[in-house]
């Protein structure tokens, strides 16, 4: 579906039904995919999938439509996950031990698919977000750029980068070990 | 192999494009991958990503997560909006339902949820634990849904060879009061008394626990260790939710990460819907995250302080349930709630059916075929009668019992009668979706993508 973004925008700033709805629609799953795969954690993911919906309900009326509504939430998505990080509120962590089962059989999980979720969590984040947002994502260079914030060139260093260390990552490690994870801290009960 | 600057270059291009990509490579680049054997590695390596990463769309948030962010928007709107916005987005919060809750208590619930979710889910949940520990008699009824994605798929493609239990949901009944313990699921019933367990009637020494599901139940809403012992978990308020005509109270209670020690290693989590007056939980749903996606596992419904009939707990009366196939109108009267004159005819028509099934069994003149399809038929025909003497709500209790060995299934059924079947499986299916829908809206629309 073709979206008339402002349209959209303003309809979400002014309490139109089915605003929110679209929104959520188009982009509620795919932000969801996204933070999994930056925090490698559901329940973060989650939670930082309805930050992103807060802060852009906040923050509509700054949107203007110079930039997509799709840069303009994954900027979001990547200052609130930025933002928990650096409160130590989210280590990355693999998927490895998360969302399959460690006892499953692994031809039924796909063993490189634990592997490659090691090898994500391994990245350093600047790497890691400009992966997925190119190669996830869907994203053009310059959009991806927009949306970190760095010039395209860095953009693409950091994603050549990225998919040379996931390849090494990859043809190295065929054991798959997990890297311990510790999640998200919030509400917590000992 | 050697990968010198010009195999960092090369790499560095390949890396920028898609794997797929139909536009040609640079003449350069191409002619050194004719002759570079790293690089054609790595090539090959980006195809194999790309392939792996293509997987990950597969990826689906928890149903509830919509849901959950429009009760979150709720304090924003009305601190900031006009008061059409709150009207929207009270109404996203309580799709197909009446807006009956006035938009005060509303706010104020929205509020809690976001501001002080963890705090309130916290009390919210220890106040549950501190209530059902109080209580004399505990009984539920619950599903272990099993609506596999994977096994509704095989159904739709026609597979024959479905067991009828991997498809079917199964039905579970128990019962806790003064220290005795029953857990009823399809013809199996399993008693535990003074450290003691009968499974069908007899004694099993070498078991000393509770039957294992009510076990497993009962710790999850007396809320000790709700995912087994040192499993962390995390506890949410999802503010309130109307079920049966009360504003009930909805937290989540989430496994941080798979129990260890448990039988099934996935991330595990819990909806309570707790009754605001007494703490004690109305319902609970069970998720697990498996294949990239939240599966509804079971649903249970709670009721407490209604004492159970003593016989219950006896273990000679499970011996007649188990064994009794011509005089099952005991176990009918239990588990479809029969009246006395029901239980009668109930008794009646399951005797002819017992009469004729042995006729038909011994009779020579017939094929082997034939026999098993009259045999089929005569099932049938027993089961639209049985129907035909009770109400609508016993009637959903009662399709819901029905049990067939799936190896006499397999033994009877032609090809074609296994089509039907996979066919009937399937309806059953959906009747037990429509039942759910009455109960709850909200659920069906839960479940639905499963289907």
């Amino acid at each position: 579906m073709q979206l008339n973004e402002k349209q959209l925008a303003d309809g979400f700033r002014s309490g139109d039904a089915g605003s929110f709805e679209a929104l959520y629609r188009e982009f509620g799953p795919r932000l969801y995919r996204f933070c999994l795969r930056l925090s490698g954690d559901v329940s973060c993911a989650e939670d930082l999938t309805q930050e992103v919906f807060l802060a852009a309900f906040r923050g509509a009326d700054r949107f203007e439509a110079r930039s997509s509504i799709a840069t303009w939430l994954y900027r979001i998505a990547l200052y609130r996950w930025r933002d928990a990080r650096d409160k130590s509120r989210i280590t990355t962590v693999s998927l490895l031990d998360s969302e399959a089962s460690l006892s499953a059989d692994p031809a039924q999980i796909g063993l490189k698919k634990l592997e490659l979720d090691a090898a994500m969590a391994a990245l350093p984040d600047g790497l890691r977000s400009a992966f997925l947002l190119v190669k996830a994502e869907g994203f053009l260079f310059r959009e991806a750029a927009e949306i970190l914030g760095v010039p395209e060139s860095t953009l693409k260093s950091r994603v050549a980068l990225a998919t040379r260390k996931l390849q090494t990552h990859l043809s190295k490690d065929e054991s798959g070990v997990p890297v311990p994870r510790s999640g998200c801290e919030i509400g917590e009960i000992p | 192999m050697k990968v010198n600057r010009r195999c960092e270059q090369v790499q560095s291009s390949l890396s920028l494009r898609s794997a797929s990509s139909v536009e040609a490579l640079d003449p350069g680049v191409e002619a050194h991958l004719q002759s570079c054997e790293a690089c054609s590695e790595f090539r090959a390596g980006m195809a194999r990503l790309e392939s792996e990463i293509s997987m990950w769309r597969n990826a689906s948030p928890y149903p509830d997560l919509e849901q959950r962010i429009a009760a979150s928007l709720i304090p924003l709107a009305s601190s900031s909006r006009s008061r059409s916005s709150l009207l929207w987005l009270r109404g996203k919060l309580y799709m197909n339902r009446r807006f009956a809750i006035g938009t005060a208590a509303l706010l104020a619930i929205a509020a809690l949820a976001t501001s002080h979710r963890t705090v309130q889910a916290n009390t919210a949940l220890h106040r549950m634990g501190n209530a059902t520990k109080h209580v004399t008699n505990l009984h539920l009824i619950g599903w272990n849904c099993e609506l596999k994605p994977e096994i509704a798929e095989q159904v739709e493609a026609g597979n024959a060879q479905i067991s009828i239990m991997d498809t079917m949901p199964h039905r579970y009944e128990g019962w806790v009061q003064d220290g005795n313990w029953r857990e009823s699921q399809d013809f199996d019933s399993t008693l535990f008394s003074a450290g003691k367990v009968w499974d069908n009637g007899k004694l099993d020494p070498a078991n000393s626990e509770p039957p294992f599901l009510l076990l497993s139940a009962f710790r999850a809403i007396t809320g000790e260790e709700p995912f087994g012992k040192q499993t962390p978990f995390t506890c949410h308020n999802l503010g309130e939710d109307r079920i049966y005509g009360i504003n009930a109270l909805k937290i989540q209670v989430e496994s941080k990460k798979p129990n260890m020690g448990a039988v099934v290693q996935v991330q595990e989590r819990r909806l309570f819907w707790l009754d605001p007056s007494t703490y004690l939980p109305i319902r609970m749903e069970e998720w697990r995250y498996e294949h990239d996606r939240w599966e509804l596992d079971a649903v249970l419904w709670f009721d407490y302080n209604t004492p159970a009939p003593k016989r219950l707990f006896d273990p000679e009366q499970i011996k007649l349930e188990r064994h009794g196939s011509a005089d099952n109108t005991k176990l009918a009267a239990d588990q479809y709630r029969l009246t006395a004159s029901q239980q009668d005819r109930y008794a009646r028509i399951v005797s002819e059916y017992v009469s004729r099934q042995t006729i038909t069994q011994s009779d020579k003149s017939m094929t082997k075929g034939a026999r098993d399809a009259a045999l089929v038929a005569l099932g049938s025909e027993l089961k639209l009668q049985l129907r035909g003497i009770m109400t609508v709500d016993q009637q959903r209790l009662f399709d819901d019992w029905w049990y067939v060995e799936p190896k006499t299934l397999e033994k009877l059924a032609t090809p074609e009668q296994r089509q039907e079947d996979a066919q009937w499986l399937k309806q059953q299916r959906l009747q037990m979706h429509a039942w759910l829908n009455t109960l709850d809206a909200e659920t069906r629309r839960r479940i639905g993508p499963t289907l």
